[in-house]
């Protein structure tokens, strides 16, 4: 394992009482001025009466898999590790820290943003040197990424790249994937859950200054 | 025999010794062949239904969701402008399930609100000070849904506006956006009612 991942391990491990934590982009608009990002969730199919509702796309984990380069919810930790350009050599469930804000025995690992291949998402926007991405396993496998944008002196906001990522996953409906975005300390969070793990999907990550 | 009719009783031989064990061929090549599935025809021309689509804000980042709501025609409603007609009024739980794609996507669901913001928004920014009817345009009257909004610090303050054209959706944002904040309201977005 070289330095780098060490070090990468090290950092989350440090900070595990912590851990938890498209498509399409808006046109623009026919301004001078700046223009914002529209998000755009799955249609709501409404009956005549509008008394009952459903989702008006059928959406599968296929979905989810053909943005992430295959990765399904429930895979191993191994098996994720090992979808990886650069797998952690060794890696097992039982050397994975705990994600103590959770309930239950839920453990992690981490990969910088720049190795994480098809999970990195290309977004639009600088994402800074220590941006990673957190996996987060219970007993049963993969439940959550949590992407993790910090700003450093590279780039000062990441504002765009974590809307950039969170653009993916919005128009996936909420029960495929659970996606949520919000901002802890100097990092921007996007969160991307399973949505059958019911209560621990909401969960936020805090992050804590040293 | 002459040698045409010796080609002719040889193929009729091999034909004979063949098709039995051709005889395969005329069956199915695959017996799951999806005939219970009908073929999907879409009808270009077939009216617009209709769509009303919602603009709500997450105070925390400035998020903007289009929540777009599509409602089923009645039997006797007939298109207008190829353009089938919206319902004149929504109920509110149409309302509250568009607010909940920014709520369930949210890092606190408390700070989603409807997108067409009152003056004064930035110093109570909270949902009292919104309004669900101008922030939502329906598909029979209009094709783009447009927002405007300045900047208070941090926080977005937005107006929404809808139009035939995304240029004239934007212009109503705007003007709405600046007669009701009395500010200047550069910064703009705008989507087709009924999505991409």
């Amino acid at each position: 394992m070289d330095a780098r991942r060490t070090a990468m391990l090290l950092m989350l491990a440090a900070s595990q009482a912590y851990a938890q934590p498209a498509p399409t982009p808006a046109a623009p608009a026919p301004s001078s001025g700046p223009v914002k990002r529209i998000f755009l969730p799955p249609p709501v199919q409404w009956d005549n009466a509008m008394l009952n509702f459903r989702s008006a796309l059928q959406q599968t984990a296929t979905d989810f898999a053909n943005l992430t380069g295959g990765l399904a919810f429930g895979m191993s930790a191994a098996q994720v590790n090992a979808s990886l350009p650069d797998p952690y050599p060794g890696l097992s469930w039982t050397d994975l820290p705990l994600a103590n804000e959770y309930p239950g025995e839920v453990r992690y690992f981490g990969v910088p943003l720049d190795r994480a291949g098809a999970l990195r998402m290309n977004p639009t926007g600088c994402t800074g040197g220590t941006s990673y991405l957190v996996l987060l396993f219970t007993d049963k496998g993969l439940f959550r990424l949590s992407y993790r944008l910090i700003a450093d002196k590279s780039c000062t906001d990441t504002n765009e790249a974590a809307q950039s990522i969170f653009a993916r996953f919005v128009p996936i409906t909420q029960a495929v994937v659970m996606s949520a975005r919000y901002r802890t300390g100097n990092a921007q969070v996007v969160d991307v859950t399973d949505p059958t793990v019911a209560y621990m999907a909401s969960v936020r990550w805090r992050q804590v200054s040293n | 025999m002459r040698p045409s009719w010796l080609i002719a009783a040889l193929a009729l031989l091999t034909a004979g010794l063949l098709l039995p064990g051709g005889a395969a061929i005329a069956g199915p090549q695959a017996f799951d062949l999806h005939l219970n599935v009908p073929p999907i025809v879409a009808d270009s021309k077939a009216p617009a239904g209709c769509t009303v689509t919602y603009l709500i804000d997450d105070t925390a980042n400035n998020d903007v969701f289009a929540a777009r709501m599509r409602i089923a025609s009645a039997e006797t409603d007939s298109p207008v402008n190829n353009r089938m007609p919206c319902p004149a009024n929504m109920p509110p739980r149409v309302g509250d399930r568009a607010m909940d794609a920014c709520q369930s996507r949210a890092g606190d669901p408390k700070q989603c609100v409807f997108a067409d913001m009152a003056r004064g928004f930035e110093r109570e920014p909270n949902i009292n000070n919104t309004s669900e009817i101008a922030s939502r345009c329906s598909s029979d009257k209009f094709s783009d849904i447009g927002v405007a909004c300045w900047m208070s610090g941090k926080l977005s303050v937005c107006d929404v506006g809808c139009g035939n054209s995304p240029k004239e959706a934007v212009a109503q944002a705007q003007a709405r956006c600046q007669e009701k904040q009395q500010h200047s309201c550069p910064v703009t977005a705008t989507v087709p009612i009924p999505g991409p």
